[in-house]
C-alpha cells in the first residue's frame, strides 16, 4: 500500500489530527494552568516546536522526545565548552612555571651583606648550585613578610622537594632588624632561612640590583614610621643564576610545589 | 542576637491564658543564645572567619549540634505555632522537617558551606561571613527539628527511626567531607593557608585539626543522643510489657470498654 493511500485510522493520521488539535486547544488549556511547573515549562517548549510545525504536543512519548532532544543539545554544548577550556589549559600548560614568568632572565647580583652571624655574605657566590629565593621584608611586617616566610617553610618542609634551595631574607627596616632581631623573626619559621642587613644605602641599591620596588616608610604626623611599603614578590633564581621567575602575594603553596622542582633542575 | 531575644520575651509575656511558661524552656533558650554568642563574637569568631579552618570547623559544630538544638528545646509549643501561623510557614516547616528532606537539606548545605569556592568568597566579607553564620543556624534548626521540634507532629515518632536518622544525617555523611579535609596534601581554602599564622600553626595542620573536629567533634553529641533514645526506648518497651501484663481491664456487659469520664474525646 502506498504511503499516500494510508486509511484513517492509521498513525499518520492521527498524528496529524492531533496535530491540528492541538493548535487550535492547547493554548486555552495552558491558560487554566492543569499542571506543576515541569509540566508547564514541557508544555511551553512543545508549544514552541508546534509553532515551528515540527513536532505536534500529543503524546508522552513525543513529550520525551523533545526533552531529549534539548538535553542533546545541552549535552553538545557542555562538549565544545569543555573542548575550548582544555585548549585554555592546554596553552597556560605551555609555560613551564606558575608563577610570574621572567621574559629575559637576568643574572642574580652578587651583593655583598651581613648576615645574622655578623660575617659578610655574598648572595650569589655563596649559594652557588642552590635555588635562591630572595626576599625583602622586615621582621614587624604584620601580614606579607610573615605569609610568605610560613608558606615557604611548609612547602620545603614537605617529603621530594629539593634540598638545595636557599631562601634569603633581605631585610628593609636596617635599623630596627638587627641581625639578633632578623634571626630570632626567622627561627619562627625555620633555621635554614638566612637573614641579610646592611647600611641603609647599601640596602638601597642591593633593591635597585634585583630591580625591586625600594621600600619606602610611611610616616605618621609626629614623624614616627608606621609602615614600610615593600616589594612583595620573592625573586626566584635558579641553580644556574638566573632570575627565572617571581612569586606576589598571595602565592599558594600548589604553586610553589610544583615551581621548585622545576627550578632545581635549570643548572 | 538582639534580634532573637527581644521576640522571645516580648512573646512570652503574650503567652496564652492557662499556659504557663516553663523556666527550663527559658533556661535553654538563653543558654542556646549564650553559645550562639561564643560562636559568633572574638576569639572564635575572629578566628574562624580570617585566620584558621579549625576554628571555622569549631563554630560550625557549635552553632548546629549545640546552638540549634539548644534553641529549639526552648521555645515552647504555642510560641512555635503561633509563628509558623503569623509567618505562613507552617506547611513550610512540616514539608522541611520531614527526615528525609531535613537531612538532604542539611548535608546539601553542609558540603555547599565547605566548598572552597563557598569559604574562600563568603569569609571574604562580613556580610558573607554573616550569611555562612546564618545558613549554619539554618541547617542546624532543619535537621534537629524531626527531633526536637516544639510542635509534636514535626517530630519523628519512633525511636529506632530517630536513631538511624541521627546515625545517617549527623554522623555518616559529614564524615565525607571531614576526610577530605583530613586527608587532602594541599590546604584547599585559600583564605586561611594564606592568612598570619596563630601560634605558628601550619595551614594544613590547621586543615587537618578542621577534620578532626568536624569528624570527631559531633561524635558525643550524636551518639549521646543515640544513647539516650535508645535508654527512652527500653524504658517504653518495659512500661509496654508491664501494661499487657496487667489483668484485662472490666468490660461491660454488651463487650464495650468502660470509659474513664478523663477521655479526652468527651
Amino acid at each position: 500500500m502506498a504511503l499516500d493511500e494510508a486509511p484513517a485510522n492509521s498513525s499518520s493520521a492521527r498524528f496529524e489530527s492531533s496535530s491540528q488539535s492541538s493548535v487550535s486547544t492547547r493554548f486555552a488549556v495552558s491558560s487554566k494552568r492543569p499542571y506543576g511547573g515541569v509540566a508547564q515549562l514541557v508544555e511551553r517548549f512543545g508549544r514552541i516546536e508546534e509553532a515551528r510545525g515540527s513536532i505536534p504536543l500529543t503524546s508522552t512519548s513525543v513529550r520525551t522526545a523533545m526533552w531529549c532532544r534539548y538535553v542533546l543539545k545541552a549535552l553538545l554544548g557542555a562538549v565544545v565548552l569543555l573542548l575550548l577550556t582544555a585548549g585554555c589549559a592546554e596553552s597556560s600548560a605551555e609555560r613551564l612555571f606558575s608563577g610570574l614568568e621572567v621574559d629575559q632572565p637576568q643574572p642574580m647580583p652578587d651583593s655583598v651583606l651581613t648576615d645574622t652571624e655578623g660575617q659578610p655574605f655574598a648572595t650569589r657566590a655563596d649559594t652557588e648550585g642552590s635555588v635562591r629565593l630572595v626576599y625583602f621584608g622586615f621582621t614587624s611586617c604584620p601580614d606579607i613578610c610573615p605569609i610568605h616566610l610560613a608558606q615557604l617553610s611548609d612547602v620545603l618542609a614537605r617529603p621530594g622537594m629539593p634540598p638545595n634551595i636557599k631562601v634569603l631574607f633581605v631585610t628593609v627596616d636596617p635599623e630596627t632588624d638587627t641581625p639578633e632581631v632578623i634571626r630570632d623573626f626567622l627561627d619562627q619559621f625555620s633555621a635554614e632561612f638566612i637573614g641579610l642587613t646592611g647600611t641603609k644605602e647599601t640596602l638601597i641599591e642591593v633593591q635597585r640590583q634585583f630591580a625591586a620596588l625600594v621600600a619606602s616608610p610611611a610616616v605618621d604626623e609626629n614623624g614616627e614610621v608606621q609602615d614600610i611599603g615593600h616589594d612583595g614578590r620573592v625573586f626566584a633564581f635558579a641553580p644556574d643564576g638566573l632570575g627565572r621567575t617571581q612569586y606576589p602575594h598571595p602565592t599558594r603553596q600548589t604553586t610553589w610545589t610544583r615551581d621548585l622542582p622545576i627550578l632545581a633542575t635549570l643548572r | 542576637m538582639l534580634c532573637l531575644v527581644i521576640p522571645y520575651f516580648v512573646f512570652q509575656r503574650r503567652a496564652p491564658k492557662g499556659i504557663e511558661n516553663e523556666g527550663s524552656q527559658k533556661r535553654f533558650f538563653i543558654l542556646g543564645v549564650l553559645l550562639l554568642w561564643v560562636a559568633t563574637d572574638w576569639p572564635l569568631g575572629l578566628l574562624g572567619a580570617s585566620y584558621l579552618a579549625s576554628a571555622h570547623m569549631l563554630q560550625f559544630l557549635i552553632y548546629t549540634m549545640a546552638v540549634a538544638p539548644i534553641l529549639l528545646l526552648g521555645i515552647p509549643e504555642w510560641m512555635a505555632r503561633r509563628l509558623a501561623g503569623r509567618m505562613r510557614l507552617y506547611r513550610l516547616m512540616g514539608r522541611c522537617t520531614q527526615p528525609v528532606v531535613a537531612g538532604l537539606l542539611f548535608n546539601g548545605m553542609l558540603i555547599f558551606s565547605h566548598s572552597p569556592w563557598a569559604v574562600d568568597n563568603l569569609r571574604a566579607t562580613q556580610f558573607g561571613s554573616f550569611a555562612m553564620d546564618f545558613l549554619w543556624l539554618i541547617g542546624g534548626l532543619l535537621v534537629w527539628a524531626p527531633l526536637v521540634s516544639p510542635i509534636p507532629e514535626h517530630r519523628m515518632t519512633s525511636y529506632p527511626g530517630r536513631m538511624a536518622y541521627l546515625f545517617l544525617a549527623l554522623g555518616v555523611i559529614p564524615a565525607v567531607p571531614a576526610g577530605f579535609l583530613t586527608f587532602a596534601s594541599f590546604p584547599l581554602y585559600a583564605i586561611y593557608e594564606l592568612a598570619p599564622r596563630v601560634h605558628g600553626l601550619g595551614a594544613t595542620t590547621d586543615q587537618q585539626l578542621a577534620g578532626l573536629v568536624m569528624k570527631l567533634g559531633g561524635i558525643p553529641i550524636v551518639w549521646g543522643t543515640i544513647v539516650v533514645l535508645m535508654y527512652r526506648w527500653s524504658e517504653a518497651s518495659r512500661a509496654e510489657s508491664a501494661e499487657a501484663r496487667l489483668p484485662n481491664p472490666p468490660t461491660s456487659p454488651s463487650g464495650e470498654l468502660h470509659q474513664s469520664s478523663t477521655d479526652p474525646d468527651q
